[in-house]
């Protein structure tokens, strides 16, 4: 029991929130890594070919 | 005094859509424009209107009346809404715009009579014969809504509550287009979660505190309290569960959702709204369920557990937030109908009218016709709403499940299972459907009141797949699909 809530009911709120939110947390930084390598590798090639 | 301050926020809400409406008509002189706002939204309009979409009146009436009557047995719903919400951004939504970008598509049965090259436009017909039937169940049921909302919080009487509620979504929907839609769509969906996530803050320190609420549910009734509720750990139990958590499904794939990221400016923007989508999804949800545990404690005698929000929003607030409270369960009622009567609009005018029956009309004269077939689907569920009194969440999942079980399973397989064939996704699509309707006329009471959505995508999808096994795929079409794998990139 905490704050008068089941531990059951606690996990699976906590496994409602979470599984999506770890889901989406993970494709978003993951694509913001992809878009600024991406964005690097981009300025890399205008530079050497300046 | 109470009367005129509430009139008096409702008149400045609705001044603001009228508003948007003018707004968006620069951009509703043509089908691209009339449909999808020229493929140009920003990621956090389509985030906050995606969801406005998804939810409806049902979020604000519904969910908070099942937090009320079940307690933490609707944590499901939560469960599946925001696994639902959050896959459709991480999985569906980049393949799918990268689709409908090379195709040029603007609405969804666009995407899968291509993606099959289905010359015969049975995609088309079979769409447009589904999403009509279920838009006029479902936009009655959101009038119904209207009706009650008017009526409950300004005494207006049922029927003018829903004339009023639809006199106003036509006119913005029909002269802004969907470009009106999603941004009017965007201000409904943060009024909706900036209502419940006061609401709770608000009702659990009137009812003693969170400790305090879980007590006083605990001495109502403990099953209050279990997550698996009254049914405990049982076939009926699961059923109930597993019925929460496919409401969450429908995100997948249903067009008025998919929608919205063929009119996302580009993959950037997908990339960005996923997140606001899914914090938004959270905050919607879990200040709905608890919202109506609190309200239990602070009105356990409320004949109808739908009446939570209104009940507590008059008694907790001011006249102001009660005004206020009233807008925000039209904003979601009318972000919900303008989003149906713009899909239904587009099944008629784009898939029958343009492309089924080859209509050379400009695109000027097919937006005006677009404009009129909106006008004229709104009034037939007009006529539905005002001839009967429904239940309005009955309807609501029940149009909900049939659209979605219809197109998700397809749209799925067609994004991610290259073997999938013309002839399987027909299948599929008319067997979910079907099956859905069937489900609820003839077994449903028989089977633990089992949720329709979960018979309709298990017959969508071992139709689409049964079918797909014994038909031969289309060489072009599996390297696209490999091709469009390579252009979207890796998921994380």
């Amino acid at each position: 029991m905490l704050f008068g809530m089941p531990l059951d009911a606690w996990l699976l709120l906590l496994v409602a929130i979470g599984l999506g939110l770890t889901l989406e947390v993970m494709f978003f930084l993951g694509r913001r890594r992809e878009r600024s390598s991406s964005e690097r590798a981009g300025r890399r090639d205008t530079e050497l070919g300046a | 005094m109470t009367s005129n301050t509430i009139i008096a926020v409702l008149v400045g809400y609705l001044l603001i859509l009228l508003g948007i409406g003018f707004w968006g008509s620069r951009e509703s002189g043509d089908l691209k424009g009339y449909y999808v706002a020229g493929k140009r939204l920003p990621a956090w309009v389509i985030a906050f209107s995606s969801n406005a979409t998804g939810e409806s009146a049902w979020l604000l009436l519904g969910l908070t009346g099942m937090g009320y009557a079940i307690g933490v047995h609707a944590f499901w719903v939560i469960l599946g809404e925001v696994l639902g919400v959050a896959s459709a951004w991480v999985f569906v939504a980049r393949p799918f715009k990268e689709y409908t970008d090379r195709y040029d598509a603007i609405t969804v049965p666009d995407y899968l009579t291509a993606r099959f090259r289905d010359t015969r436009n049975v995609f088309r017909i079979a769409s447009a014969v589904i999403v009509l039937s279920m838009v006029m169940a479902y936009t009655a049921a959101q009038l119904t809504a209207s009706g009650k909302a008017f009526d409950s919080f300004l005494g207006t009487g049922y029927n003018t509550g829903v004339w009023i509620g639809l006199a106003i979504v036509l006119f913005y929907t029909t002269v802004g287009g969907f470009k009106a839609v999603a941004y009017s769509d965007f201000l409904q969906g943060v009024l909706m979660l900036g209502c419940l996530v006061i609401l709770p803050l608000v009702a659990f320190p009137a009812a003693g505190g969170f400790t305090g609420v879980m007590e006083a549910l605990r001495a109502t009734d403990p099953d209050l309290l279990r997550p698996m509720g009254e049914f405990g750990l049982s076939v009926a139990g699961a059923a109930s569960a597993l019925g929460f958590v496919a409401i969450g499904f429908a995100f997948l794939g249903s067009p008025q959702l998919l929608t919205r990221f063929m009119a996302a400016r580009d993959q950037d923007e997908i990339v960005d709204g996923g997140f606001w989508a899914v914090l938004c999804v959270i905050g919607f949800d879990v200040g709905a369920v608890f919202a109506g545990m609190a309200g239990r404690v602070l009105f356990p005698a409320l004949g109808d557990p739908e009446m939570i929000l209104p009940e507590m929003s008059a008694s907790l607030f001011p006249p102001f937030f009660t005004g206020v409270f009233l807008v925000v369960v039209l904003a979601a009622i009318m972000s919900t109908v303008d989003s149906l009567l713009i899909l239904a609009s587009s099944a008629v005018v784009r898939d029958i009218w343009q492309k089924t029956l080859g209509s050379r009309a400009d695109e000027r004269r097919l937006s005006l016709i677009g404009k009129g077939v909106t006008v004229i689907i709104g009034a037939v569920g007009l006529v539905l709403a005002l001839t009967e009194v429904r239940m309005i969440f009955y309807f609501v999942l029940f149009a909900w499940s049939g659209i979605a079980a219809a197109f998700t399973p397809v749209v799925l397989c067609s994004l991610f299972w290259r073997r999938t064939t013309r002839e399987g996704a027909i299948a599929g699509m008319v067997g979910g459907f079907v099956t859905t309707v069937l489900w609820v006329v003839l077994f449903k009471e028989h089977f633990y009141d089992l949720y329709e959505m979960i018979p309709g995508f298990a017959a969508g999808f071992a139709l689409c797949v049964g079918v797909s096994l014994m038909t031969e795929p289309d060489a072009e079409a599996m390297a696209e699909l490999e091709d469009v794998r390579r252009a979207v990139g890796p998921l994380f």
